[in-house]
């Protein structure tokens, strides 16, 4: 009889953990993912001047922290690295999050590793949100 | 109550009372006592409260008593007999209430002559008019069946138990602290009779254990009118960390005509760190798995390493044995203050119907241990009701989400009722589906479809039958991580026995993979390593892995959820129960594809279908080369690696990571230490003055590594904010620096090339800064260190190379006489022929001789090669210089370069590796065609190659180490992959 009314009272609580608070405000708007130079300007881009790349993320995710993955895949198609890192989402319900990759004096630019590169951006374990491709030349 | 119920009960009740009459008239052939207390605690009920009492009933008769009933005066509402027993009925009788017992298995449990069973009689008496003092009420007991055949001519014997008209509670604040704790107690007394009753005190105030403790209790008395309350409240000190203590009183009035049965409070925990321990399944059949939850929470105040029991720790009742191969649980290291860590056991338990089951253990804290904790006591049932699928993982089903119960009856009494209840918000709309029968039931559906409740009381599940139903939920909370929640299955029988089973439904967020995935491949075939990692929140803790291996080039399938791999054929590895094993070894030499798949204590498996060098979760083995190995740790691999000839070998991936393998073997040493972000190209192995032989790794995020590569710890690990550094570690090691360094440095010392145009200096012991000097531009290639001057060179990207006296002062100043030659930079300067003077190759291949002490271009050349140059070699008479397209060897003929010749095969090539003897010297270079290729230095001329394998079309092979010792290159490839093969 003690273990039922044990077996109660965690339903209880789990029923009263349940109903509390209203589900966090999340943005309606899409998940994005640029991919920019310094000066802000999207591809192409070329090896020469090109110092590194900004990865821009902007995701609808409730308000706290959320942990954001891109992975950058390249122009063979293995996955050259998954970036990731530890973005805040604000009141608006947005997070966004900017990684960068070095691209000069890197194993980019000492390998020529020119063509067309991919991104993906995932959160929290989820599934993929959004893409971006990027093409790198001479 | 369906009709077709309350008609067996009337029938039921008839036959009973039947039943009492003969037993009247027989022989009294057992005897009935109230179970010997535990003072303070009296066996006694209390007035208008919930109560448990307990009698020994012993059997003085030469046949078997299988069956029993206990005649309450007012309603009863469970109980529990000895093991083989089980609560049959309870009877509606002269508005009180037989509640009776039966074995569940003839010849099995039932009482012979001499021997004594414990009965446990459930009861609320709610007795009006409550009486004016503590009373006596009777207590009929008869055996009115022979269900296993015999004689059912028993005497009725009526025994009297007390009933008291205090109630009594008690509760301790806080319940657990460390020592010495102190806590308060606080005994609330009501009075349940109709007088009112002054000089009540407290008795027999008991502390379990009691050396060491005190107490001190206000007020003396109480004075309660009828129905009044009022509380003792008692000041406890515990003294003993690692104890568990409880703290019992009795009540009793001034003229001892009111007393109470008396409360205990706690258990109340002392220790620095406590723990709680619980079973999954409080009522399963004997055969069934459960598992035990040690949770221990860290109150020390500073971090702690914990070290739980292991399976012989455990303090076990009878009906529990470990599960065979279950491991013991790993320790954890560094929980934090205020943080717990849970460690799971898994026990068979085995049994008869009714035998409890329960453990307690202590974990070893490095703040002492935690005082015992001990599970919940579950019982084992003669009915088996199982939930499936204990989870839903919602990011792989489509709603409605299906559930089904299935309802075994071991017992000989049908089953009538089967009711499933859903108290949970978010969980909506249940609605039912199929019945499925079998070995004679007829269980069939009755009400509730939509609701939160469905009831299936038409139809019977006899003796041996079973009935499996299904239904569904419309829609399941949408959580962040693995939550559980609570559902109920109330079984009620023929004579209205009901049995409340609770199961939790874990709503699934995916475990996460497992880390640190690497295969070794050499000629007696493959070991796999993994490290096991655990999710947040209840439910989300590794319990094993499941390998998954195709041959190459098919790939491995995916795990299905609620599948037990372990012992299976069909998988090349399989582990549950909280494994702790993370490794593999598959005799199988060749190229196979494996999956490595993590899983919780419910089964349910980890995406494991993105990541590694492919991004879709699967790692490869290869035939190793002949006196060679090749170890891929799946993530894309294009820098030099570090060694101690003979011993490890690092080197650093974009996992990011550094990574230590033996080199004679190529097995794993040590976990991987991860870096910040992707590695930047220098990662020097470098013999420190203290003796260490250190790998050095520095990333974009400003992160330092240093690892020792002989003990594989990390040595340091330092962040230098906003700093991020492409170009890598170069050093000064002070032993063969000149007097004017050593007398400023006492260590050997870094130098680190930022992005930021910031050239800091480190020590190399410690890995803090020891000074920053702004350059002025971006710096992307390696510094320079000038033994002979004690100057710095730095090639910046756009800014010429700067250079830095540190003899003077820290920080250096720039250089005295140093004029800027200009130009962009991302590959590092080396030395000349001449001992004063330094090569430098600029971004578009300009290569120019400097003075040293100047900065005047002595010599000039150009590299032809396509591609930015990644490599620069000062070979004796001339250069080398390598790109991502070509190699150029050149001499040097007075104030020019010439070049001998350029290698360009028309693939994409790594930085080279330069050997100026044996003559004629060899440059050798990795390329996109998977050869790892041998040059003539002076010509470069292709003089051998190997090849290596990769199922990654394009992969690229990066700079190869010499091991002097054991005479092998190692390169790594865009796979992943490292390579050791024989020197050539």
């Amino acid at each position: 009889m003690r273990t039922l009314a044990a077996f109660a009272s965690i339903a209880l609580a789990l029923a009263a953990c349940e109903q509390k608070g209203a589900p966090p405000a999340t943005s309606t708007a899409a998940a994005s993912l640029r991919v920019v130079d310094d000066a802000g300007r999207p591809g192409p881009f070329a090896l020469g001047p090109l110092r590194r790349l900004h990865l821009d993320a902007s995701v609808p995710a409730a308000p706290g922290p959320h942990t954001v993955r891109i992975d950058v895949f390249r122009p063979d198609g293995g996955v050259h690295a998954s970036l990731t890192a530890t973005a805040e989402a604000g009141p608006d319900g947005v997070a966004a999050l900017r990684q960068t990759l070095e691209v000069a004096g890197s194993p980019i630019e000492q390998y020529h590793l020119v063509g067309t590169w991919s991104f993906a951006l995932k959160v929290d374990g989820g599934p993929q949100l959004a893409t971006a491709r990027a093409a790198l030349g001479d | 109550m369906s009709l077709t119920t309350a008609s067996r009960l009337a029938r039921a009740a008839l036959a009973f009372a039947a039943a009492l009459a003969c037993a009247s008239a027989a022989a009294q052939n057992m005897t009935v006592t109230l179970t010997t207390p535990t003072p303070p605690i009296a066996n006694a009920v209390t007035q208008a409260v919930p109560s448990s009492l307990f009698v020994d009933v012993k059997n003085t008769r030469t046949t078997t008593m299988n069956e029993i009933g206990f005649q309450t005066p007012y309603p009863a509402t469970g109980g529990a007999g000895p093991a083989g027993w089980a609560l049959q009925a309870l009877y509606p009788s002269n508005g009180g209430t037989i509640v009776a017992f039966q074995v569940t298995t003839c010849g099995q449990g039932g009482l012979a002559n001499g021997q004594t069973g414990t009965f446990r009689i459930d009861m609320t008496p709610n007795v009006s008019p409550s009486p004016s003092q503590d009373t006596t009420d009777p207590l009929p007991v008869m055996v009115y069946g022979a269900p296993c055949g015999g004689s059912v001519r028993w005497k009725q014997v009526t025994s009297s138990y007390p009933r008291k008209v205090l109630a009594m509670t008690a509760v301790a604040s806080p319940l657990l602290g460390p020592a010495p704790l102190t806590t308060t107690v606080t005994f609330n007394v009501t009075n349940r009779s109709t007088s009112t009753y002054s000089g009540i005190a407290l008795t027999g105030l008991t502390i379990t254990p009691s050396a060491g403790t005190s107490s001190s209790c206000s007020p003396a008395t109480l004075t309660l009118a009828p129905n009044a309350s009022s509380a003792f409240t008692c000041t406890v000190t515990l003294p003993s960390a690692g104890t568990s203590y409880t703290v019992a009183a009795g009540a009793r009035s001034g003229n001892g005509s009111a007393s109470a049965v008396g409360a205990t409070a706690g258990p109340i925990l002392v220790g620095s760190a406590t723990a709680t321990f619980a079973f999954d399944k409080l009522a399963v059949r004997s055969g069934d798995v459960v598992r035990a939850t040690l949770t221990v929470t860290n109150g020390s105040g500073a971090a702690i390493d914990v070290t739980p029991p292991t399976y012989p720790q455990l303090a076990l009742t009878s009906t529990l044995t470990p599960v065979s191969g279950a491991a013991n649980p790993a320790a954890v290291s560094g929980l934090a203050s205020g943080q717990s860590a849970s460690f799971v056991y898994a026990f068979t338990v085995t049994g008869a119907v009714g035998a409890s089951y329960a453990a307690t253990g202590s974990a070893s804290t490095t703040a002492g241990s935690t005082p015992p904790a001990t599970t919940p006591s579950g019982t084992i049932s003669a009915w088996q009701v199982t939930w499936a699928p204990g989870f839903l993982v919602k990011s792989r089903a489509t709603a409605p989400y299906g559930f089904s119960v299935t309802v075994k009856n071991g017992a000989q009494d049908a089953i009538t009722q089967v009711s499933i209840v859903n108290p949970n918000a978010g969980w909506t709309n249940l609605r039912h589906g199929t019945v499925t029968n079998s070995g004679g039931s007829s269980l069939a559906y009755g009400s509730g479809d939509g609701s939160g409740t469905l009831v299936y009381d038409t139809g019977t599940i006899p003796q041996n039958g079973s009935a499996k139903l299904a239904f569904t939920f419309a829609a399941a909370p949408n959580d962040a991580e693995t939550t559980p929640y609570t559902f109920q299955v109330v079984v009620t029988n023929t004579y209205l026995a009901t049995v409340t089973y609770p199961f939790t439904v874990l709503n699934e967020v995916p475990i996460p993979e497992v880390s640190n995935v690497s295969v070794l491949s050499d000629a007696s075939g493959q070991t796999l390593y993994w490290a096991n990692t655990s999710g947040v929140g209840a439910g989300s803790a590794h319990d094993g892995v499941v390998v998954l291996r195709a041959a190459a080039p098919s790939v491995p399938s995916f795990p299905v959820d609620g599948v037990d791999y372990a012992g299976s054929t069909t998988v090349a590895y399989a582990d549950d129960f909280g494994s702790t094993v993370t490794s593999l070894v598959d005799n199988a030499p060749g190229a196979y594809n494996y999956r490595i798949c993590n899983h919780d204590a419910a089964l349910v498996y980890s995406d494991c279908n993105g990541g590694l060098w492919n991004g879709a979760g699967w790692i490869d083995s290869a035939a190793a080369p002949a006196g060679g190995w090749t170890h891929t740790v799946g993530q894309s691999l294009f820098l030099r690696p570090g060694l101690v000839p003979g011993g490890n070998v690092g080197f650093a991936s974009n996992a990011p990571a550094l990574h230590l393998l033996a080199g004679a073997t190529g097995a794993r040493t040590l976990g991987p230490s991860p870096l910040g972000a992707l590695p930047a190209v220098g990662t020097p192995a470098l013999p420190l003055s203290n003796g260490r032989q250190i790998l050095f790794a520095a990333d974009s995020a400003g992160t330092v590594t240093a690892v020792d590569l002989q003990s594989g710890a990390t040595y340091w690990q330092v962040t230098k904010a906003g700093e991020s550094f492409v170009a890598g570690v170069a050093a000064v090691l002070r032993q063969y620096a000149g007097a004017s360094f050593q007398a400023l440095y006492a260590t050997d010392v870094l130098l680190l090339a930022s992005t930021t145009g910031s050239l800091l200096a480190l020590d190399a012991t410690t890995g803090a800064t020891l000074w920053t000097v702004a350059a002025g531009a971006e710096l992307r290639a390696l510094p320079l260190y000038d033994y002979a001057k004690n100057w710095v060179f730095a090639p910046t990207f756009g800014g010429g190379i700067v250079a830095y006296d540190l003899s003077g002062a820290v920080p250096p100043v720039a250089a005295a006489g140093w004029t800027n030659p200009g130009g962009t930079y991302t590959v590092g300067c080396t030395f000349a022929d001449v001992a004063t003077q330094a090569t430098c190759v600029d971004r578009t291949g300009n290569i120019r001789v400097l003075d040293r002490s100047t900065g005047a271009v002595v010599a000039t050349g150009t590299f032809t090669g396509t591609g930015t140059p990644s490599s620069v070699w000062k070979v004796g008479g001339g250069l080398v210089v390598g790109s991502g397209s070509a190699v150029q060897a050149f001499t040097v003929s007075g104030a020019t370069f010439i070049s001998n010749g350029t290698y360009s095969p028309g693939v994409t090539l790594s930085p080279v590796e330069v050997f100026q003897s044996p003559a004629p010297g060899a440059v050798y270079v990795g390329g996109s065609d998977l050869k790892l290729h041998k040059l003539r230095l002076d010509t470069l001329a292709e003089v051998g190659s190997v090849t290596v394998t990769s199922q990654l079309a394009g992969a690229v092979l990066g700079p190869p180490v010499y091991d002097v010792t054991l005479d092998v290159f190692v390169f790594g490839a865009s796979d992943g992959r490292l390579w050791a093969v024989p020197a050539f």
